[in-house]
C-alpha cells in the first residue's frame, strides 16, 4: 500500500538508490516524445543508480534498462516518492502496477495545468491573474507594474490551474533583463499553457510577442483583453478568424470586469486535452531566403540530438538568425555546437548582404509583415472623424506649457485634499484614542503598568494611527492617477525636464510607485534596459517620499502651518523630485558614462476606474499599516518607553519634594499660583528624569550631531528609531514628549505638545524647540536620510551591497546638509 | 510590585520579538533571500523565496 501523502517532486530530486514513480511530463514536442519512447512514461517506477561526479548527468533505471538523463531533463519528470516500497519488494516488478491511491494521486497530477500568462506591459495580465485567483495584486494604467511573478491557483471544470503572472514584456528577445527573464520561464519552467493577454487597443504591436511564442512551439491561448475598447471604438475585429490562421485559440477578455475568463481557463483546458480543433502548431512564412536560411540552419540543429531535444529546431534556428547573443551563449552551452554556429553565422551574413540590414531588424520586418497581412484579413477599422478622446484630453494634459503646471495642480490638490477631508477623520479617531487612554489611567492604578499602557503604547501606537485617514487618501488619489492613465502622463510631462538633465525618463516610472513604498520601486527598477540606469534610478528612489512619512509630515505641517498645508506638502514632495534630478545628474557624471536610451513608455488611453479597484488598493494598505501598527510600532514603542521609564533610581539635581513643601506650606501664594508652580516643577523634575534615563543618555551622546540642525536630543533619537521604519518617528515622539507634559484626558494630539516642547538643557534651556523652521528642517531631514531598512535590503539584492552601504551613507549626509542650511540660512530671516 | 513584573514580562517579550524578527532576517540573508518580510512593505507577502520567482540581474 503507498501512503498518499507523499509529496511530488521533480525526478532530479531523488538520491542514489530512490524509487520513483512517474506522475507527470512536462514540456512538449521533441523532448517529450523522446523521453516518452525512453520509456518515462505516467505510472512508470524509476530508480536513480548514481550522479555523475560533478552531479550531472543522473543514471536511473526503468523498465529494466539503464538510462542517463541531465538534470534540466529530470527536472521536467514529476514523480512521487512511496513510502514503503511494495511495489519493488514483494512484486519485484517495475511495471505499471499501481494501487487506487497512487492512480488518484496521478490523476490529479494529471489534472493540473501549470499556466504563463505573458503579454505587453499594461495588457491586463494582473488584472486577469487577479480575477481568476481572487487575489488582490497590485495593478496600475501604466506598463511595469508587474516586476515579480505571482502565482496563485484555483479550481475550474474538475482542474487544478496553477497561474503565474509574468513581468510585461514587448518581445522576448534579449532587449531587457524581464525579456530574458520571461524567455527562460517558458524555455525551463515549461508550462503546460501560455496565455498571451493582448490588449485590444493595440493589436498590431502586441502581436509580436505572439509571433515568437508560435516560433517557440508551445501551446498557447490568446486572451483578447479590454475588448469593450475595442467594440466602444466601433472596430470590427473576426478574431476567430485570426484564430483559425494562427493556430491559437483566442478569446475575447474584459479582465477588469470578469468577462470572458471562464470561457478563456475552459479553452486552456480543452487546449491542454488536447480537444480544441483550432490548437494546432503554426509556422510564420518569412519568405523564402530566410526560409531557406531557417532550413538549412534547422538541418544542421536536427543532428545535434540534445539541442533539438531542448528547444524546438525552428526556434534555435531562428534565435540563431537574430543573432541574439544571450540565445547563442545558451547553445554554445551544449557539446558539439561549433558547427551550427558557424552555419548560423554564414547564413546571417548571407541575409544581411541580401537585405542590406542587420538580421534581427529582418526577421522582425518579416513578423510585422506577416501581421500586418493577417490583420488586413481580419481587423477593420471604423472611420475615424475625430480625434478620438484619450488623444483630445492629451492635448490639453501633455501640452507643451500647460502639462507641467496641471500637474503640479493635480499634486497640490492631492495633499490639500489629503489634509482638508482628512483632518475630520483624524479628529475623530485621536479623540477616540483620547478617550481610550483617559479610560485605561482611570481603570488602572498608578505603577509602571500603566505608565507603560497610557504613555508607551496608546502614545506611541496612538500617536501613529491617527494618520491612517491621510495615508488612504492619499492612496485613494494615487489608485485614481494610475488607473485612469495620468501616471503615465506624468511621466511622459516630467521626461522633458528629466531628459534635458541626463537621466532617462523611464526611470520616472519607479520614481512615481515610490511614492507608495520604495521597495517595489527598487524591483520596480529592473524595468530599465541599462544596468548602469537601474542603479542610478535606485540610487535616488530614497529620495521620493514614500507613505511611510506621510505622517510625520501631516503632524509638523498641522502644528506649525497653520496655513497653505497642502502648498507647503507639495514642496516637500517637490524638493524630493528635485533632488532626485540633481543627484541624478551629480552621480551620471562622477560614476556612470553618459548612455541615453531613448524613452519607450507608451501612453496607455485614459481609462475610466473601477471603484472595486481602487477600494481594494486602500484596504490592502490599511491592512499593512494597521500589521505595521501591531508589530514593529508596537515592538518600538514599548523599547522606547522602558529606556525612557529606567532607570527609576535617578539622583536629581535638586530636592524636588522638598521644593514642593515648602510651595505648599507658603502663605503668601494663592492657590491657583501654588498649583501653577507645583505642576511646573512637576514638569522639571520629569524632563530631569528623562534626561538621565537611558534614552536620554543615548539623545546627549548625538546632540553635538544634530544641535546645528536645531534639533533637541528627543527629536535625534526620534531621528534613529525612524531607521526601521519611518513610522516609528512618530511613535517616538509620541512616547518621549507623552512622558514629560501631563496628558490631555480628552486627546493624545501630539502637535499640541510639540508647540509647548522647550528645551530642557544646554545652551538654548528654555527656548522653543519647535518653530516653522525647525519643522520644516526636520521634514527634510525625514525625506531624504536613511531609507528603511527594508530599502537597503532590496538595494543590496537588486544591485549590490557596496551601493547599499552607499546609499545609506549619501541619503544621511545630504540630510543632514540640507536640514543645516534650512536652518542656519534661514535663522539669519526669521 | 505585580505591575512591575507585568512590565518587565512586557518588555522581555518585546525584545525576545525584536532577536527573533532579526535573527529570522539574518536567516533569510544567508539564505540569500534579502526579504525581511516587513510588515509595511507591499511586496512582504509574496516576498519570499518559495512564491517569488526572481529574476536574476547580471
Amino acid at each position: 500500500m503507498i501512503k498518499t501523502e507523499t509529496p511530488t517532486l521533480n525526478l532530479s530530486n531523488l538520491v542514489n538508490g530512490e524509487k520513483g514513480i512517474i506522475t507527470k511530463v512536462l514540456g512538449h514536442g521533441a523532448f517529450r516524445k523522446r523521453i516518452s519512447e525512453m520509456g518515462f512514461v505516467k505510472g512508470k517506477t524509476v530508480t536513480v543508480i548514481k550522479n555523475a561526479p560533478l552531479q550531472d548527468p543522473i543514471e536511473y533505471k526503468i523498465m529494466g534498462s539503464h538510462v542517463s538523463l541531465r538534470r534540466s531533463e529530470a527536472n521536467m519528470i514529476e514523480v512521487i516518492v512511496p513510502l514503503d516500497s511494495v511495489i519493488n519488494e514483494k512484486t519485484n516488478y517495475n511495471g505499471t502496477f499501481l494501487t487506487d491511491s497512487t492512480n488518484e494521486i496521478i490523476e490529479k497530477q494529471l489534472k493540473t495545468i501549470n499556466v504563463a500568462l505573458v503579454g505587453n506591459p499594461n495588457s491586463g495580465k494582473t488584472t486577469l491573474f487577479n480575477f481568476a485567483t481572487g487575489k488582490h495584486e497590485r495593478v496600475g494604467n501604466y506598463g511595469g507594474v508587474t516586476v515579480d511573478t505571482k502565482e496563485a491557483h484555483f479550481d475550474q471544470g474538475g482542474y487544478r490551474l496553477n497561474v503565474t503572472d509574468l513581468p510585461g514584456t514587448y518581445s522576448i528577445s534579449e532587449y531587457s533583463p524581464e525579456e530574458l527573464y520571461v524567455r527562460k520561464h517558458i524555455s525551463e519552467n515549461k508550462p503546460d499553457i501560455v496565455v498571451n493577454v493582448i490588449d485590444s487597443s493595440n493589436i498590431e504591436r502586441n502581436l509580436f510577442l505572439t509571433s515568437q511564442l508560435m516560433d517557440m512551439n508551445i501551446r498557447c491561448v490568446v486572451a483578447l483583453n479590454m475588448y469593450d475598447d475595442l467594440e466602444r471604438k466601433g472596430d470590427s475585429f473576426n478574431y476567430k478568424e485570426l484564430a483559425k490562421i494562427i493556430g491559437i485559440p483566442i478569446v475575447a477578455t474584459v479582465a477588469s470586469k470578469g468577462m470572458g475568463i471562464k470561457e478563456l481557463f475552459n479553452t486552456i483546458i480543452d487546449v491542454y486535452e488536447s480537444r480544441n480543433p483550432i490548437a494546432r502548431h503554426a509556422h510564420i512564412n518569412y519568405g523564402t531566403n530566410i526560409e531557406e536560411s531557417i532550413s538549412r540552419l534547422k538541418n544542421e540543429i536536427k543532428k545535434n540530438k540534445k539541442l533539438s531535444d531542448s528547444f524546438y529546431p525552428r526556434y534555435t534556428a531562428i534565435k540563431l538568425l537574430e543573432a541574439d547573443s544571450a540565445f547563442i551563449d545558451q547553445v554554445a552551452s551544449f557539446p558539439d555546437t561549433a558547427d551550427i554556429l558557424l552555419v548560423a553565422e554564414n547564413e546571417i551574413n548571407s541575409l544581411e548582404k541580401e537585405y542590406k540590414e542587420k538580421s534581427d531588424t529582418i526577421i522582425a520586418d518579416a513578423k510585422y509583415g506577416f501581421i500586418h497581412g493577417v490583420l488586413r484579413e481580419t481587423y477593420k477599422h471604423k472611420e475615424l472623424n475625430k480625434i478620438q478622446t484619450s488623444q483630445a484630453i492629451d492635448v490639453i494634459m501633455t501640452h507643451k506649457y500647460l502639462g507641467f503646471p496641471i500637474f503640479i495642480l493635480f499634486l497640490w490638490l492631492m495633499f490639500q485634499l489629503t489634509f482638508s477631508v482628512g483632518s475630520y477623520p483624524m479628529d475623530w479617531i485621536d479623540s477616540g484614542i483620547g478617550h481610550l487612554s483617559g479610560l485605561i489611567g482611570d481603570i488602572l492604578p498608578a505603577g509602571s503598568l500603566h505608565d507603560l499602557i497610557v504613555d508607551g503604547i496608546i502614545g506611541g501606537v496612538g500617536g501613529v494611527i491617527v494618520f491612517l485617514p491621510n495615508i488612504l487618501i492619499l492612496f485613494f488619489f494615487i489608485s485614481l492617477m494610475e488607473d485612469t492613465g495620468y501616471m503615465a502622463r506624468a511621466a511622459f510631462i516630467m521626461d522633458k525636464l528629466m531628459h534635458k538633465m541626463g537621466l532617462h525618463g523611464k526611470s520616472f516610472i519607479p520614481l512615481i510607485m515610490g511614492f507608495g513604498c520604495n521597495v517595489p520601486a527598487i524591483m520596480a527598477t529592473r524595468t530599465l534596459e541599462i544596468r548602469k540606469d537601474r542603479i542610478l534610478t535606485m540610487l535616488i528612489v530614497p529620495l521620493m517620499s514614500c507613505s511611510a512619512r506621510l505622517p510625520v509630515y501631516v503632524l509638523l505641517i498641522s502644528a506649525f502651518f497653520p496655513t497653505n498645508q497642502g502648498l507647503v506638502l507639495l514642496s516637500i514632495y517637490m524638493i524630493g523630485i528635485l533632488l532626485a534630478v540633481i543627484v541624478a545628474l551629480v552621480f551620471k557624471k562622477i560614476f556612470f558614462a553618459k548612455e541615453d536610451v531613448p524613452f519607450v513608455m507608451e501612453l496607455p488611453p485614459y481609462r475610466i476606474p473601477t471603484l472595486k479597484n481602487t477600494l481594494v488598493h486602500m484596504w490592502d494598505k490599511s491592512l499593512q499599516y494597521l500589521t505595521k501598527m501591531g508589530t514593529v510600532i508596537l515592538a518600538a514603542s514599548i523599547i522606547i518607553w522602558a529606556l525612557g521609564y529606567f532607570p527609576r533610581d535617578i539622583e536629581y539635581s535638586k530636592d524636588y519634594d522638598k521644593e514642593a513643601a515648602s510651595i505648599n506650606l507658603n502663605s503668601n501664594l494663592t492657590d491657583d499660583v501654588k498649583e501653577t508652580h507645583l505642576s511646573q516643577l512637576e514638569i522639571d523634575k520629569e524632563a530631569e528624569r528623562l534626561e538621565n534615563s537611558y534614552i536620554g543618555q543615548i539623545g546627549h551622546f548625538i546632540v553635538p550631531a544634530i544641535a546645528p540642525l536645531g534639533f533637541d536630543w528627543k527629536i535625534g533619537v526620534s531621528i534613529i528609531t525612524g531607521l526601521a521604519a519611518k513610522e516609528i518617528v512618530i511613535s517616538s515622539m509620541g512616547v518621549l514628549y507623552q512622558a514629560e507634559l501631563s496628558a490631555d484626558e480628552n486627546t493624545v494630539n501630539l502637535k499640541n505638545k510639540l508647540q509647548e516642547q522647550v528645551f530642557t538643557s544646554g545652551p538654548r534651556i528654555g527656548e522653543k524647540v519647535f518653530n516653522p523652521l525647525v519643522a520644516y528642517g526636520m521634514m527634510l531631514f525625514i525625506l531624504i536620510y536613511f531609507p528603511c531598512v527594508a530599502v537597503i535590503a532590496a538595494i543590496k539584492k537588486e544591485a549590490n551591497g557596496n551601493w547599499a552601504i552607499f546609499t545609506m551613507f549619501y541619503t544621511t549626509a545630504l540630510a543632514w546638509l540640507i536640514a543645516f542650511t534650512v536652518y542656519q540660512v534661514g535663522s539669519l530671516f526669521l | 510590585m505585580i505591575q512591575d513584573i507585568l512590565v518587565f514580562l512586557i518588555v522581555i517579550a518585546t525584545l525576545g520579538y525584536v532577536a527573533y524578527s532579526f535573527a529570522i532576517s539574518l536567516k533569510k540573508k544567508k539564505e540569500g533571500d534579502a526579504c525581511g518580510g516587513c510588515s509595511g512593505c507591499s511586496l512582504s507577502e509574496k516576498c519570499s523565496s518559495l512564491t517569488v520567482d526572481k529574476i536574476n540581474i547580471k
